[in-house]
């Protein structure tokens, strides 16, 4: 419940704090230049942009705007052409395309957009983003730094965005490179998603879920396997052999450790492990919906209780 | 399943060794091969007579300063020693290739796979050989191939492939379908087939998965699946749903259903969450939501975030009816751009876990926690990248904090020279004596024609172990060797791009 109400607050504060939206056939996202009205007033987009496929430049001078915005019609305006790079990201040149009509790249279901690629690939032969390397990248795409959004725990937290909106993903990256992190081979480098020393501090890493080890790490392949090289598992063999030795009645009082952090147990503890007392011992905790689990899937109801099955009429 | 994989291997083998000849086919193929050296020791139980070991300061036994486990009137006690230094040394070549150009604008085929070796094997007992380093297995190993047509309004696929959404990442041998109606703003797609693993490219019932020999389910399971999403200028939506079935049994191994939604309202700001339902065991999953601006001057980028973590195994597993709890996290972060080419940035989580009902009197169980971490990088510099970061957590069960810094040199447009270092302590809580480690090393990347990539990497770590481990060497080399190969239909420069593209001013200039 908390976390709906900041999620709705959030919303609130957002749209409060949000500048007025100009109408959606008009704007092009980024663009504080609104569009819609000054393209009524003009007519065409050669009106500013006329010397874009002559080089000549792609945007119109100040004083075109100052005809207007000369402080006694219109307000003043602090306006000049901008520098740098493309701000779609393209290594599209106008020149080389002087027979394209504006609308072709710049209008997409009646929305003024900044390009619509898709055009590009039904001319240029490609049919998809398949090419890997950096520098077959940089035939279309003018290299640019990662966006800011990509800062922080970006990769952590990347899940959402990178479902719903693929194609934004596919402007620098292809399908395969999500496999390089989820599907990780036994032979990258240290250095990679984790840090090189991350094999030293991966226990804290993992035990506080600063990330979750699961999504590309299978617990039985890698975790297992891999404490089982060290000598980390039970195996049922050594349980209460005095592993978790910083605390010298760690067995009697493990409950709590467990609940919290029952995913770290289970990279060197089996379920045999646990049943050796569980069976005895209820393990659920208050709000264990037994009622719907056995309804899903009784089978595993049977590991400890057998054929009787509390609640179950058949049993 | 070895022999279904190769035969799928050897298939797509054959349509790539079919493609070139024919006319207007293109294709692309990338080969990466990595080998990497590096050692770790773990610890091995051990034992000495109870009357060699005596008391210490808090009452517990001790052998030569190793906490010691005594039952009460056993001629033994036990403990755990360091153990001997283990060495794994994995090989793996991966291949990913894609051919098109079938006659059918949108057909493409595609296929990933993988060899893997491990050149140590393990010197334990027979019951538990097999390759030192985790992932080595199996040798031959498919992560996607498929077929797929491709159009603006529809997608399909069949084959090997995968999805992903907020319910995880999975794979599977069947097919998918997208529809995009309405010009793209309805998004509509559904999935089915034979399930992959969580997190592997083996089924559930793979032995190599197992490799405790705990429970685990015979058969493969099957898995089917939707989602329907809005992709509105201002508003992203999407309702998923996914099931996994046990067919020996007929029952649901995992019955998922999740929300969530993104908006945008505008002025560089957007409004995040999403939350999960788990059908199989009643209860609400995982939750977030996230509110992130972005100045459109893109000079400062702040987020903050509530998510509440919940635990979520397969329903074939006994470990969900231990009733896992609910970590719950609250965080923020922000990154100024006060310069070009430079980010400071720092980021800052607070997490707690619900009530356990499990507390006890013999073990002092901590139920929250934080992190944080302050960190800079630059690139302002033409060909030289520099990046520092301090990382800090304090919680149950283990703590840590470290220092990580690189520098990238470029002296060449094609050659890349990274110099990286760290220190990071870990004490951990329930195991005696702490850890200090310092990580330093060198990695060269470099691209000697157009097409070839070849790295090298050589990583040091000084390790240092609280007594009475210190005596141990606990010091390695972890040394790194890798080559990838791309090629593909057109000229070396195209690599199957339309020669007009190569008309492009710009694109000549940039290279």
């Amino acid at each position: 419940m908390k976390t709906l109400v900041i999620f709705a607050a959030a919303t609130v504060v957002a749209a409060a704090a949000s500048a007025p939206t100009a109408t959606p056939t008009g704007s092009v996202a980024g663009d504080r230049f609104d569009h819609a009205t000054h393209g009524a007033l003009t007519g065409d987009c050669a009106m500013c942009h006329a010397g874009i496929t002559t080089g000549e430049s792609a945007y119109p001078e100040p004083s075109l705007c100052a005809s207007c915005h000369d402080g006694e019609q219109m307000r003043t305006v602090d306006w000049s052409p901008p520098t740098g790079p493309s701000p779609a990201g393209l290594a599209f040149s106008h020149t080389a395309h002087p027979a394209l009509e504006c609308a072709q790249c710049h209008q997409s279901d009646g929305d003024l957009v900044r390009a619509n690629t898709e055009g590009c690939l039904s001319c240029h032969g490609i049919a998809e983003h398949q090419n890997t390397a950096v520098s077959d990248c940089e035939l279309c795409h003018v290299q640019m730094p990662a966006p800011t959004s990509h800062a922080f725990a970006w990769r952590e937290q990347h899940a959402s965005e990178a479902a719903a909106s693929p194609a934004a993903c596919a402007n620098c990256h292809v399908r395969a490179d999500c496999l390089d992190c989820h599907r990780p081979d036994a032979a990258s480098p240290a250095g990679g998603y984790h840090p090189a020393d991350f094999l030293a501090g991966h226990p804290a890493a993992s035990y506080n879920r600063q990330t979750e080890c699961s999504t590309c790490h299978n617990p039985g392949q890698f975790c297992q396997s891999c404490h089982r090289q060290a000598g980390l598992v039970s195996g049922g063999k050594a349980i209460g052999a005095g592993y978790h030795d910083g605390n010298r009645n760690f067995i009697s009082g493990h409950g709590q450790v467990a609940r919290q952090n029952l995913e770290s147990c289970v990279a060197c503890h089996t379920e045999s492990d646990c049943l050796r007392c569980h069976t005895r011992f209820n393990p659920h905790g208050s709000d264990f919906d037994a009622e719907t689990w056995r309804e899903k899937n009784p089978t595993v109801c049977l590991a400890c209780h057998g054929a009787n099955i509390p609640g179950d009429d058949d049993g | 399943m070895r022999l279904s994989v190769l035969r799928v291997v050897a298939a797509i083998g054959g349509l790539l060794a079919c493609a070139a000849p024919l006319t207007a086919q293109g294709y692309h193929v990338r080969w990466d091969t990595w080998f990497q050296s590096a050692a770790f020791r773990g610890v091995s139980l051990d034992s000495v007579p109870q009357d060699s070991t005596s008391l210490d300061a808090t009452g517990g036994s001790i052998w030569k300063g190793f906490a010691v486990k005594c039952g009460a009137n056993a001629e033994f006690c036990t403990f755990f020693r360091p153990g001997d230094e283990r060495r794994g040394s994995p090989l793996t070549s991966t291949i990913d290739a894609s051919v098109w150009g079938f006659g059918i604008t949108g057909l493409k085929l595609h296929v990933k796979g993988r060899l893997s070796t491990d050149f140590e094997n393990s010197t334990l007992a027979a019951d538990a050989s097999g390759p030192v380093w985790p992932g080595a297995e199996p040798p031959v190993q498919l992560l996607e191939g498929y077929a797929e047509y491709s159009s603006r309004l529809l997608t399909l696929q069949a084959g090997r492939t995968h999805v992903y959404s907020r319910l995880g990442f999975w794979g599977f041998d069947g097919a998918q379908a997208t529809l995009r109606p309405l010009g793209g703003k309805l998004k509509l797609s559904g999935y089915g087939g034979w399930a992959l693993a969580e997190a592997a490219v083996l089924p559930v019932n793979s032995d190599v998965l197992n490799p405790l020999d705990d429970y685990q389910p015979e058969d493969r399971e099957l898995i089917v699946g939707g989602t329907a999403g809005w992709n509105l200028p201002a508003f992203e939506g999407r309702v998923i749903y996914q099931r996994l079935i046990d067919p020996d049994v007929n029952r649901p191994t995992s019955d998922m259903g999740a929300v969530e939604a993104t908006m945008y309202p505008g002025a560089g700001f957007s409004v995040a969450g999403g939350m999960e339902y788990n059908f199989g065991q009643g209860e609400v999953g995982t939750y977030n939501v996230q509110l992130a601006y972005q100045d459109p001057g893109n000079w400062i980028r702040l987020v903050v975030g509530d998510k509440r973590y919940r635990p979520n195994f397969p329903l074939w597993s006994i470990w969900g009816v231990f009733s896992p709890a609910s970590y719950n996290t609250l965080y923020g972060a922000i990154a100024v751009y006060p310069l070009p080419g430079l980010e400071l940035r720092t980021r800052g989580e607070t997490y707690s876990y619900d009530d356990v009902e499990g507390e006890s009197p013999n073990v002092d169980a901590e139920d929250s926690g934080w992190r944080g971490s302050v960190g800079a990088s630059y690139t302002g510099f033409r060909g030289i990248v520099l990046d520092a970061t301090y990382n800090a957590q304090y919680g149950p069960g283990a703590s840590s904090q470290g220092l990580t810094g690189r520098v990238t040199v470029e002296p060449l447009r094609t050659v890349s020279i990274t110099a990286h270092g760290g220190y990071l302590e870990r004490p951990l809580e329930y195991r005696y004596g702490d850890t200090e480690v310092i990580s330093y090393g060198l990695r060269l990347n470099a691209e000697p024609t157009p097409g070839i990539f070849a790295t090298l990497g050589a990583i040091r770590y000084d390790e240092t172990r609280g007594s009475p481990s210190a005596e141990f060497d606990w010091n390695h080399w972890r040394v790194t060797a890798g080559l990838t190969l791309m090629f593909g239909s057109g000229d070396n420069r195209s690599r199957g791009l339309h020669p007009s593209i190569m008309q492009i001013p710009e694109t000549r200039g940039s290279r």
